[in-house]
């Protein structure tokens, strides 16, 4: 016999919500301020031009990072990048800092389901034009090496429960030990390719059982592995530093913790909800379930997500080796002769232990960022020698039709921030519709005809992923660079493309 | 030549970074069931011609949780994994107990058909909607993909 009625999500417009119609505040050109109001704890702070603004205020990040503003123990001020729109609990492109000594919180929201979801890029000393003839066999043996698509999985090794502990524990290092890759390439990774405090004990056995499989695949949906080249230099200094020369060819490579951090993220998430009612937190939406910092809940979730991530980083560690080998069988040469040195890596989805100041003093901090990238700034004492100079590297992929931008981390990035930048261009069309508007085409004759040779397990994703489907990173990036959270190095364009 | 399978009372949805469905139902059964079905037709097509397979393996499910929308939640969530590690999918249900706050079913699947289209990455809270008006049942739930 059914009984009572309904339940809503708390997330809808139309509820009583912890803050009237939202009042905005422009500080300058790139700069939007959501002054502290109704139950928010700390101002928001949005980066976005006129145009950008426009869209962001008729969609629901605004808001979302409202809501996050009103999150215990959080500091400085809830971001928002050029790139926000609409998540679960936290708006995608935010970014968001917490204070354990004032009662501050971790969120799987605040990460996202892929865990370290991520980029990283390959420099070469091959030149665009010299690798045209053999770029259709080199795509070719790409797809061949490296799984893509829904469910991809390996099928040339298996991974035993010690092993796939040894991955959680010490990611790209995993890698490298079983030779993908060298020593050398640790230092070019965001935290050296691997977490401190990974728990591979907190990920459950179904996160295990999916991630088993998985390690060095693509996935599907938004990631690739893309073959592209500088088109254009804005820093020439940091661009030949990070061996970046005019028309080299470039690897990126976007993907995540596959199917073992979707889960670790769905497994803490039910965790979180509890932990939320156990506390006493109220929230504006139950998609920012959270608990305290000191709390064991929040102890296990960074425990599990540290595992997650250092899972996507042996994964990029392993797939970015395979497309070196990939392109010495094909060119006939060792990949060391081609030069092909990894530039850097970045995680665009976790949550992080970082120093930052706060009234002046500096403060262990939990910082989050889901769909934002770290950009620290040059000399941060995390970047090495190799970095002193010109910054943190931050890889930020465009459509997989126009182009992507190589960017480096700025001081005022670290002041305003919390050294974090934008991470890429966001949808702007339903994949429904995108899957309409290009039927009956053959886009694989297109993008050959403009020169990009792509391959994929499903063109239906190819379909989804066109770039009309998407909005121009370089009006994001261009806000970035202006308001100075970044520091444009060059342009990519593609050359080929794999997708799953 | 492949097709979305339309599953009576499941209405795709146009969200622009993700995937959703909006389920009709007689009884709050009936919506859990389509559900499930609805779930399964996001992720993999089947061919013109397949009719389904026989649903041969049998196994109960039982889960608790705050209210129905969570509930809801936490079934699509078994049924996604059965699909995905177990490569199972979901045919039917005859449920033992489904209240807002419990579920205890005895679930019928075959081995998957067709192919997988689209990587769920998980049921999200977003826009959750579960209710009853009238006696019609009615659910939204978006999908990360």
């Amino acid at each position: 016999m059914s009984t009572r009625a309904s339940t809503r999500s708390s997330d809808r417009r139309d509820e009583p919500s912890w803050f009237g119609e939202l009042e905005f505040r422009r500080i300058d050109d790139y700069r939007w301020l959501i002054p502290r109001q109704g139950r928010m704890n700390v101002d928001g702070l949005l980066y976005a031009d006129e145009r950008l603004m426009a869209d962001i205020r008729g969609d629901e990040a605004a808001r979302q990072v409202a809501n996050v503003a009103c999150l215990p123990g959080i500091v400085g001020r809830s971001i928002g990048m050029p790139d926000m729109h609409w998540g679960y609990g936290f708006a995608i492109g935010g970014v968001a800092a917490f204070d354990p000594a004032r009662g501050g919180v971790v969120s799987p929201g605040g990460v996202g389901y892929d865990i370290n979801c991520g980029v990283r890029l390959l420099r070469t000393g091959i030149r665009a034009r010299d690798l045209r003839p053999a770029l259709p066999r080199i795509m070719n043996q790409i797809q061949r090496d490296v799984p893509a698509g829904v469910g991809s999985e390996v099928r040339d090794f298996r991974l035993d429960d010690a092993e796939l502990e040894d991955v959680m524990l010490r990611g790209a290092a995993w890698a490298v030990d079983r030779g993908y890759g060298t020593a050398d390439d640790l230092e070019s990774i965001e935290s050296g390719g691997a977490l401190a405090g990974a728990a591979p004990d907190e990920v459950s056995a179904r996160a295990k059982s999916r991630g088993r499989r998985q390690l060095g695949t693509v996935g599907s949906g938004n990631h690739f592995v893309e073959l592209g080249f500088v088109d254009q230099v804005f820093d020439p200094g940091t661009a030949s530093r990070l061996g970046l020369e005019p028309d080299t060819v470039t690897i990126m490579i976007h993907s995540g913790s596959r199917g073992l951090g979707h889960q670790v993220c769905t497994d803490f998430l039910d965790v979180m909800l509890e932990a939320t009612r156990r506390y006493g937190i109220e929230l504006p939406d139950r998609q920012l379930a959270c608990a305290p910092l000191d709390s064991p809940e929040a102890e296990r979730y960074l425990g599990a997500m540290s595992a997650a991530a250092n899972f996507a980083f042996a994964n990029r560690q392993m797939m970015a080796h395979r497309v070196r080998e990939a392109f010495a069988r094909v060119l006939e040469r060792p990949w060391t002769d081609l030069g092909m040195d990894l530039v850097y890596d970045v995680a665009h989805n976790n949550a992080k232990w970082e120093e930052h100041e706060i009234e002046g003093s500096p403060q262990r901090l939990c910082v989050h960022r889901k769909g934002a990238t770290r950009a620290f700034p040059p000399g941060h004492p995390d970047l090495g020698a190799r970095f002193a100079e010109v910054g943190q590297p931050v890889l930020i992929p465009g459509d997989m039709g126009r182009y992507s931008y190589v960017v480096a981390g700025t001081e005022e990035a670290y002041r305003e921030t919390f050294g974090s930048t934008c991470h890429g261009a966001g949808r702007k069309m339903s994949r429904r519709k995108a899957k309409r508007s290009v039927r009956g085409r053959d886009l694989r004759r297109e993008f050959a005809d403009r020169g990009i040779e792509v391959r994929a397990a499903s063109f239906a994703t190819v379909a989804e992923e066109v770039p009309e489907a998407y909005k121009d990173v370089a009006d994001v990036v261009d806000v970035v660079d202006r308001a100075g959270i970044g520091r444009k190095v060059v342009r990519l364009r593609p050359l080929g493309v794999l997708k799953g | 030549m492949s097709r979305t399978e339309r599953v009576p009372g499941v209405r795709e949805l146009d969200h622009t970074a993700d995937v959703g469905i909006e389920v009709r139902a007689g009884s709050r059964e009936e919506l859990f069931h389509r559900a499930g079905r609805g779930l399964l037709s996001l992720v993999r097509e089947v061919g013109e011609t397949d009719s389904g397979a026989e649903p041969d393996a049998e196994r109960r499910i039982s889960l608790e949780a705050a209210d129905a929308a969570e509930l809801l939640v936490r079934w699509l969530r078994e049924l996604l994994h059965l699909y995905e590690s177990e490569s199972e999918e979901y045919v039917a249900a005859e449920f033992e107990a489904l209240e807002d706050g419990h579920l205890v079913a005895r679930v019928r699947t075959c081995p998957v058909q067709g192919v997988a289209v689209r990587e769920v990455k998980g049921v999200t809270y977003h826009d959750l909607d579960v209710r009853e008006a009238g006696g019609e049942w009615r659910a939204r739930v978006i999908f990360d993909v």
